[in-house]
């Protein structure tokens, strides 16, 4: 193209983003320009513009090339596609032109540097409406969540000002990453995957951000009055595979009851809080956990230390003396078996122990605790007390 | 998060300067705060210090949760205030609140709790406890996060342990005779 030809290209992206705001517009006439597929996607490597159908490979590998290779641009030979990287300095997004052949690159170059200024003005501008939104957004949700609205009506009437009905029932689920990662990132993958799955499922998905936890509000039922809280939260938790591939980290989700939004839904957000911090407490990780429930321990977290580790040890300590005295291996195994739900066959693989040696150590626990473990009673009291070693183990240096 | 305390027990004389502060500033009848002495054996030796203990304004107050008539609420600066004016004294705060912050009044019927003297006037907000302490042992703090507590499960303070879920808006300075590790 010549220089005339680009300084009418450049103008005509900075009106398009300047009045209109559009991408598509960028896109369709980088597509006119350059007679080749064109697609934009943000610094994750999500697609903003252009479909993932036209992706058949592992954009995420691609992208991290691209943002490690010094040049101004990369080539994959492999692929045919050339990867630009939008913005100075500070990597904002990222245009994809497919089929590519070496020697075209040359002319290519000249237009996608035609088209840095206009998406970078683009995404300044989408950034800070997003921000201004966005810190509305989570000041109403947070003071909704912690019932700092005095006035019902009030609530309401902010909710219409979002698009929401808040005189219908919600839940809250609170989702936090297990392992260190950035919070800013962390929200905004998640925020892409409930947008997603808000639109494919035609419900109705608020979000916002809290002390290093990620809050997702929605409805118990869809439009078409079916139940889909199960479904929202199983489909957020399937994200976890994604997340240990990029970010070498899980998340675990607890989950409150559903109430009348404009009412009680902070009462929603503290149980899903608990639920949280109960199993995050027993030391679970990558977890779902439903405040209704959580059982037993519900219980256990309220009551005093040395009541607890007093059980335990009632409970416990013949066991833990043999084991200690005999380096044997007898709790380990009651834990294991409990885990396995009394299972023989799964506990003695998870053991890497023979059958016949599982159910010698099954007897010479039923022996030292003098009790019957085809009874439930037993089994609940072993089971409540070997949850209580994970409570203990906070309070107390001895319990290992 | 947002405001809450500082407290630094090897600076802490127990003279309960704190306590009295805010049961004047609460008409001597109802002091929210109180210091407790604890003695304990710790790594073979006896170690005596104070805590003082009120409202710690938790990230997840229990309070909040559990009271029936909706009368707790937390302010966007990190301040758990309760609405005493419609409060039916069913005590449920009372009993769900580990650090039992919540108090009844005999006198009107009613529970109250510590509001951080957001109720004074003036600029900045000075509740009345830090103004009294002779040592600065407690201060008030502004922080966008407050670590869990893990760290201080080892002592043997009552209402520490159970703070888990509840998250209270508290740091803790403990003196190396309490260092869990040999470390804070």
């Amino acid at each position: 193209m010549e220089r005339m030809d680009l300084e009418a290209l450049n103008n005509e992206l900075l009106d398009a983003v300047l009045e209109k705001g559009s991408l598509s517009f960028v896109v369709n006439r980088l597509h006119q320009a350059l007679n080749k597929g064109v697609l934009i996607c943000d610094c994750l490597g999500r697609i903003l513009i252009g479909s993932n159908s036209e992706i058949e490979y592992d954009i995420d590998a691609y992208i991290a090339k691209a943002i490690d290779h010094s040049e101004a641009y990369y080539y994959d030979q492999e692929i045919c596609q050339l990867f630009f990287p939008i913005g100075w300095g500070k990597l904002i997004a990222i245009i994809i032109v497919r089929e590519v052949k070496e020697e075209e690159i040359e002319n290519i170059l000249p237009v996608l540097e035609t088209a840095n200024l206009s998406l970078c003005f683009y995404f300044s501008k989408y950034n800070a409406i997003r921000e201004v939104e966005n810190k509305y957004k989570d000041l109403f949700i947070q003071d909704l969540l912690f019932n700092n609205i005095l006035e019902n009506e009030e609530i309401l009437a902010k909710s219409k000002l979002w698009g929401w009905d808040f005189k219908k029932e919600y839940f809250v689920a609170v989702i936090e990453p297990d392992n260190f990662i950035n919070i800013k990132t962390f929200a905004e993958e998640l925020e892409y995957i409930t947008k997603k799955l808000a639109k494919e499922n035609d419900i109705e998905i608020i979000t916002s951000v809290r002390s290093g936890t990620f809050i997702v509000i929605s409805r118990e039922k869809n439009n078409q009055k079916e139940r889909v809280k199960e479904m929202i939260v199983e489909k957020i938790s399937r994200a976890n595979k994604y997340f240990s591939e990029k970010y070498d980290t899980t998340f675990s989700i607890g989950v409150g009851h559903t109430y009348l939004a404009y009412k009680e839904i902070y009462k929603s957000y503290q149980e899903a809080k608990t639920a949280l911090a109960i199993a995050r407490l027993i030391g679970e990780t990558k977890f779902v956990k439903y405040f209704g429930t959580l059982g037993i321990f519900k219980l256990l977290y309220k009551q005093e230390a040395y009541l607890l580790k007093e059980y335990y040890y009632e409970t416990l300590h013949k066991l833990i003396e043999f084991d200690k005295n005999n380096n044997g291996e007898l709790l380990p195994t009651l834990d294991a078996l409990i885990s396995n739900n009394m299972d023989i066959k799964l506990t003695a693989e998870a053991l890497f122990i023979h059958v016949n040696t599982l159910r010698y150590r099954i007897r010479k626990i039923e022996e030292i605790l003098r009790i019957d473990l085809s009874k439930l009673e037993n089994v609940v009291n072993l089971f409540v007390a070997l949850k209580i070693k994970a409570l203990l183990k906070l309070h107390y240096s001895d319990i290992d | 998060m947002g405001y809450g305390f500082l407290f630094n027990i090897d600076a802490c004389i127990g003279c309960q300067a704190c306590a009295a502060a805010c049961a004047k500033k609460n008409d001597f009848f109802l002091g929210f705060r109180r210091v407790q002495k604890y003695e304990l054996k710790y790594r073979g030796k006896n170690v005596v210090f104070y805590y003082s203990n009120s409202c710690n304004h938790c990230e997840n107050p229990e309070c909040l949760r559990r009271c029936p008539e909706r009368l707790y609420f937390k302010r966007r600066d990190g301040i758990v205030i309760h609405k005493m004016g419609e409060c039916r004294a069913c005590l449920t705060c009372l009993k769900a609140c580990p650090y039992q912050a919540p108090k009844f009044n005999h006198q009107i019927g009613k529970v109250s709790k510590c509001n951080l003297c957001v109720d004074e006037t003036g600029d900045p907000l000075q509740p009345k406890c830090v103004k009294a302490c002779p040592t600065f042992a407690l201060q008030l703090v502004h922080e966008d996060y407050y670590q869990p507590m893990a760290q201080y499960y080892h002592l043997p303070i009552d209402t520490i342990g159970k703070s888990h879920i509840t998250q209270p808006s508290i740091k803790i300075i403990i003196p190396p005779e309490l260092q869990k590790n040999g470390e804070n």
